[in-house]
């Protein structure tokens, strides 16, 4: 006997039953099995702060179909799920939750802080993991981790022992991007550049016991008061009488050198540069070159500190910028103003322009890490699709900077070193800690949530231990991810796998479109142009949105997110539920009739329905391993909709209504397989 | 879709394809009749005949064809509302007679209508019968031309 079909198909009942159903069965768990081939996905952890997007359906669904696909096709079949505790977001929540609550961050031990973290965490993280669930994802759920717990944090802290030990970890005090608002150094990756109209002032800095003056050019007056020198091009005719003189800072009166430095273009607005070696990227290499004093003149919140005139301490930056305009002006040291077009960095999460910032902090050389890394790809032993992100992830890996990996916050993996209290250059670095701890002060900052993640493909397993989940699990198999984070997390999770396993974390990794709105924009919050996953799986239903989302994002192309396609994917499960109804309500006695269509004498529409059956699987089969995955969607809706319900279906009706009961079995037997592949077929 | 002794979908078996399924013949022989059951369709509609109403097929065509009508008769039959089917290398010809007829029947109403003496003696009932006959005359024409046109 089948099972009859309801007349109307209600999406959300129907999905739910079965989702617990098969949670309810165990289906989705795996385990360390010898006889058959492992199969291994591990998702990009979502954000613990994170809910549901549309990319995350795009994403999810995705690895859901191959992951079923090798279930379905007899391979032990592990999706790992988890998230991740996203160090600078959680704690920004963190921050904000206790704000409300009247509790400064700054009133709180690092103890006290954390035990609200962790208390913000079991009551509101995690909620993605409930909506994934929604989405229908079949992963393991009895092997969910956390960049956090206490297995994955072994793992964190042993990688950076390990790489200390080597030598591949140093302390240095640089010069970093700083997030003023979240009072932390952040990853290049973490700046967002934007264009701002802003202006050029000009300046005079007048040459010591002479009557000339340099005039020089900035789009940020405030650092003035951090000037060590003024560089000219050691070519430059006009200025080579002044190089080795020095010249009077105006405002604070210190006296700084004029130095000669090819970094200098002659031709570029004045010809002389004011060097703020504390506060830009060039002028700390011109400020090393020279061996020009490095004065920091601000506080972690980027107002004034007391390296500057007192009128100017504790101001904010932008209060800064007025007083120093407004003081160079009154003294007759302005020259002019210009409108100007400047590229700022801003902070990804502090939404603020970011400083360069002389701290010290902790780097990780990367040039010799990122050799075998760079060699897997060009070798294509792990393949990128599409193909085009090899080029760019070459480029970032062939001029790879020291990473820094040092962050000023409390949520995180605080870093293993300790120094001793007696003598602070006294380090130890280990896992445990010392076994004296009362002898010893350990490091205030945590780790770069990204050096957590990059241990994901090994970490879920508990590595440094070799169990046998890791043996049997690892390498896994695709990684699909948006190409937003290449550098942030697959190039290091690479890296940590040659590191640490000397072998590739992944055969293949799939970048996913980026979802638009119609207009191009990329969806976000802001612009409120972000439709909620939960609205669109209640008004079509989830499969229908999965499906949908799969029709509408071609490999290697943004997706231009429209509510149409998730109609043709309603109007797609509509007709998979009628046409299934149709041919179960045609059974006799809701038997599949005993037909071995094998031996049977078959007409021309049951031998062409079987035959273009075989050709859609292939086509099916052949989209899906090379993931196409809009493609393979476009041949099971052309294959039912076109081919099985437009022709054969009426096909069988005269079949079925005609006076040949044997012809009427026949096409039963024939009609069933449709449907029965369907089912199969994990896209839905 | 599920049998009592299915295994649940999500542990089913993945779908491969049987490649001694795969029938480039059947294929090629079912294209022929979609064509002939959209060619069909594209006709009735041309013809605005109603949707639920039967159609006769009338088909030229050569005795291959005749054995392929014959053989999916009930598909077509179903699939496009034709009662019946006729089909031969000579079905042009009984719509070849009826053109004729009809050409020869329109001459004669036209000669009459333009004979000054006919239209000035005859009682005005029989001028507007024969300007009526001579209209459905001409509407009937154009559809068996319209036919002939196809059947050639």
């Amino acid at each position: 006997m089948t099972v009859q079909l309801e007349k109307v198909y209600t999406p959300s009942a129907i999905e739910d039953k079965w989702y617990q159903h098969w949670l309810d069965n165990g289906y989705f768990h795996a385990e360390v099995n010898p006889d058959k081939e492992p199969y291994t996905i591990v998702i990009p952890p979502p954000n613990v702060t994170g809910m549901l997007t549309m990319g995350h359906v795009l994403n999810n669904t995705i690895q859901d179909i191959l992951i079923r696909k090798a279930r379905m096709a007899g391979k032990e079949a592990c999706w790992i799920p988890g998230t991740d505790h996203a160090s600078i977001a959680t704690e920004g929540k963190v921050v904000k939750m206790l704000k409300e609550q009247g509790i400064d961050k700054n009133s709180l031990t690092r103890e006290e802080f954390l035990e609200h973290a962790w208390e913000w965490k079991e009551k509101y993280g995690g909620i993605i993991i409930q909506q994934l669930k929604k989405l229908g994802c079949s992963c393991d759920w009895e092997r969910e981790r956390f960049t956090m717990d206490e297995g994955y944090s072994k793992a964190v802290l042993s990688a950076f022992v390990k790489l200390y030990e080597k030598g591949l970890i140093y302390k240095g005090h640089r010069l970093v991007n700083w997030c003023p608002v979240s009072k932390s150094a952040i990853s290049d990756e973490e700046v967002i550049h934007q264009e701002v109209n802003g202006h050029l002032w000009y300046f005079k800095y007048p040459v010591k016991d002479n009557d000339e003056y340099l005039v020089v050019a900035t789009t940020r007056p405030e650092t003035m008061l951090g000037d060590t020198a003024v560089a000219v091009h050691p070519k430059d005719e006009r200025f080579t009488h002044l190089v080795g003189k020095t010249v009077t800072l105006p405002l604070v009166g210190r006296e700084i050198p004029i130095i000669a430095d090819d970094y200098v273009d002659p031709e570029f607005g004045t010809g002389c540069v004011k060097v703020t070696p504390a506060h830009d990227h060039n002028d700390f290499a011109m400020g090393e070159r020279h061996n020009l004093e490095f004065i920091n003149i601000m506080n972690d919140d980027a107002s004034l500190n007391e390296n500057t005139p007192e009128a100017y301490q504790n101001l904010s930056r932008e209060d800064a910028r007025k007083a120093v305009l407004k003081d160079l002006e009154k003294q007759g040291f302005l020259e002019k103003t210009e409108d100007y077009v400047n590229k700022v960095g801003y902070s990804e999460r502090g939404q603020v322009p970011i400083e360069f910032y002389m701290s010290e902090q902790w780097f990780m050389k990367m040039s010799d890490l990122a050799k075998p890394a760079l060699q897997a790809v060009s070798d294509s032993k792990i393949k990128f699709h599409p193909e085009h992100w090899v080029k760019t992830y070459k480029h970032w890996m062939e001029n790879i900077k020291d990473w820094c990996i040092s962050r000023q916050l409390w949520w995180g993996h605080q870093i293993p070193v300790w120094y001793h209290r007696e003598n602070p250059k006294r380090l130890h670095v280990s896992v445990e800690g010392p076994d004296d701890s009362d002898n010893w002060v350990q490091d205030e900052d945590v780790l770069d949530t990204w050096a957590s993640s990059w241990l994901w493909p090994i970490a879920v397993h508990n590595w440094p231990d070799e169990s046998d989940d890791l043996k049997y699990f690892y390498p896994t198999d695709a990684l699909v991810t948006g190409p937003d984070i290449i550098f942030f997390w697959v190039a290091r999770m690479i890296i940590t796998g040659y590191e640490f396993k000397s072998d590739l974390p992944f055969k293949d990794v799939y970048f996913t479109s980026i979802i638009r709105d119609k207009k191009g924009r990329k969806f976000s919050k802001s612009l409120g142009n972000s439709p909620d996953p939960f609205e669109l799986f209640e008004e079509y239903g989830t499969d229908a949105v999965r499906f949908g989302t799969m029709l509408m994002a071609p490999q290697g192309l943004d997706v231009l997110f429209s509510s149409t396609r998730l109609e043709v994917g309603r109007n797609f499960m509509n007709k998979l539920w009628n046409a299934s109804r149709f041919v179960l309500m045609n059974l006799e006695d809701g038997n599949i009739p005993e037909i071995d269509l094998d031996k049977e004498e078959l007409d021309i529409p049951e031998r062409w329905i079987l035959s273009r059956l075989q050709k859609s699987i292939k086509a099916y089969n052949r989209q899906l391993n090379r993931f196409h995955f809009n493609e393979a969607a476009k041949v099971l809706y052309d294959f039912t909709w076109n081919d099985f319900c437009d022709w054969y279906i009426e096909i069988a009706k005269t079949r079925f209504y005609g006076n040949d009961a044997h012809a009427a079995d026949v096409s039963r037997a024939a009609a069933i397989q449709v449907p029965l592949f369907l089912k199969n077929c994990g896209l839905m | 879709v599920k049998r009592a002794d299915d295994p649940d979908l999500i542990v089913g078996q993945w779908p491969q394809a049987n490649d001694n399924k795969i029938d480039d013949t059947a294929e090629k022989e079912m294209e022929l009749l979609q064509k002939i059951v959209t060619g069909i369709r594209t006709v009735r509609s041309r013809m605005n005949v109603p949707p639920g109403s039967q159609s006769e097929l009338i088909a030229k065509c050569d005795s291959d064809m005749v054995v392929f009508l014959q053989k999916h008769h009930t598909i077509i039959s179903a699939l496009t509302q034709t009662s019946s089917v006729t089909a031969g290398p000579d079905q042009a010809k009984p719509e070849q007679k009826r053109a004729d007829e009809i050409n020869g029947h329109l001459m004669e109403i036209s000669k009459k209508l333009s004979n000054e003496k006919f239209i000035s003696r005859a009682p005005q009932s029989v001028v507007a019968r024969e300007k009526e006959k001579q209209e459905e005359m001409s509407a009937e024409l154009e559809k068996v031309n319209a036919n002939l046109e196809m059947l050639q």
